[in-house]
């Protein structure tokens, strides 16, 4: 975790940090359109490799890093803000 | 009979929950709003009961008619041709919204899990109305872009507060992501509001004598909806305040929840239509049980690996059970 930067425009944000979830890489993976799931290298299901996900991640963010919490709350009726 | 669900490809929350709705022998169509028009079709018209026609991706296709539940994730957003203007775009994002959305979001006798127009009413502040409504103990919160009701709110609480965001938990910046956990505020912070008038900020009591936390997964809607709850424990200062600061400290524990909070939760589950719920609350030393959120599409895989919970079996049982 890395500490504030100093003052930044919007308030809430000075308290922004580093976060090693955020910066996770999650193991390679494609996704499947036969299964509907994604899968690893090896064709197996790619959920069951993120064993850790109790540890370092809750799982992957919209963007493909780990996740810091529950990121997926979508406020809009639908997601046309998450391109 | 079969199971619609949205979402976007890198979701392995959704994997789980379609191995065991395959398991089930149910037919399953996922797909990505991100899909659409490129790789998604819609062929839809207006029958005497709803909308009636199929959806297609690739080779596979699905009747509307023989939907019986649909599990909305976290879909992306439409993707149109790069060769659109600006105006193009934004036409053909509002039209696509409105044609896709419009048809899915009416067909009768489906379950959502959970409607998107439903999950749409969530804001964090309706949330904690709602929960205070229906008897949940909620911290006193404030919401304000005006730095002197910061410090009459302070005054008022008597004690630490904290400053959390109102919707998503990090922020990109110069290319990296950034968490914004939830933070208690030391009284040179507070000295220093600059920025509040900037946008609306969320400011609320700090519960200090936090025992631990509890995530709270509830399946189902109804009276009969099951709830798992695993008490988070925290391992470390860091994630004594928030728990997701450093998740390797963290362990878990099955715990009961007390009937008033069961009911309480039900209420709220209620009072938004929604049928699945992960719901944040800190518990303190004197057992009380403080409702911080309900993610209406939150991950719960984390907590089932933890305490083998089975969250995904029973989700899985009740798109396939469908509409009460
Ligand atoms: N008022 C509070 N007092 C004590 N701890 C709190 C308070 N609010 C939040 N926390 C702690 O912060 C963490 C995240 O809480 P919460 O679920 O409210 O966050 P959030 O920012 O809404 O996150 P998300 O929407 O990503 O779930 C938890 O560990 C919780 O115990």
């Amino acid at each position: 975790m890395g500490v504030s930067r100093g003052v930044q425009e919007v308030y809430l944000l000075r308290f922004a940090v580093e976060s090693s979830a955020a910066a996770a890489s999650l193991p390679p993976w494609r996704y499947d359109f036969g299964r509907q799931i994604a899968v690893d290298t090896d064709g197996q299901p790619w959920y069951r490799q993120l064993v850790d996900m109790t540890m370092g991640t809750t799982g992957p963010s919209p963007d493909g890093t780990g996740s810091t919490g529950n990121e997926e709350w979508t406020p809009d009726y639908m997601p046309d803000e998450r391109a | 009979m079969s199971v619609l669900v949205l979402s976007e490809e890198c979701d392995p929350t959704t994997d789980a929950v379609i191995e065991a709705l395959v398991e089930r022998g149910v037919e399953v169509f996922r797909a990505d709003l991100g899909w659409f028009p490129t790789s998604l079709h819609l062929d839809a018209d207006l029958g005497s009961s709803g909308w009636a026609g199929t959806l297609r991706a690739g080779n596979r296709e699905i009747t509307l008619g023989d939907l019986r539940s649909v599990f909305y994730r976290r879909p992306t957003a439409f993707t149109f041709s790069p060769d659109l203007s600006n105006q193009e775009l934004r036409h053909a994002r509002m039209e696509a919204k409105l044609g896709l959305g419009g048809c899915l979001w009416s067909l009768p006798e489906v379950l959502w899990v959970n409607h998107p127009a439903r999950q749409a009413d969530m804001y964090k502040p309706t949330q904690l109305a709602a929960g205070k409504a229906v008897g949940l103990l909620v911290p006193r919160t404030l919401v304000t872009n005006r730095p002197g009701a910061v410090l009459r709110f302070a005054r008022e609480v008597g004690g630490p507060i904290v400053v959390k965001p109102l919707g998503y938990a990090s922020i990109h910046e110069e290319g990296r992501r950034r968490a914004l956990y939830t933070h208690v505020l030391t009284d040179d912070e507070l000295a220093d509001l600059r920025g509040v008038e900037t946008t609306a900020h969320l400011f609320q009591q700090y519960i200090g004598d936090k025992a631990h936390g509890l995530r709270l997964t509830v399946v189902g809607g109804g009276e009969d909806s099951q709830m798992f709850a695993a008490a988070i424990h925290a391992g470390s200062a860091a994630a004594a305040v928030d728990f997701r600061a450093d998740y390797p400290s963290l362990t878990y524990r099955v715990v009961d929840i007390p009937d008033d909070v069961a009911a309480g939760v039900r209420a709220f589950m209620r009072h938004f239509s929604i049928s699945f719920g992960c719901f944040d609350f800190c518990v303190d030393t004197t057992g009380r049980h403080w409702l911080l959120e309900c993610n209406s599409a939150g991950q719960f895989q984390f907590v089932e690996q933890a305490t083998g919970l089975p969250i995904t079996a029973a989700l899985a049982d009740l798109l396939v059970k469908g509409a009460p």
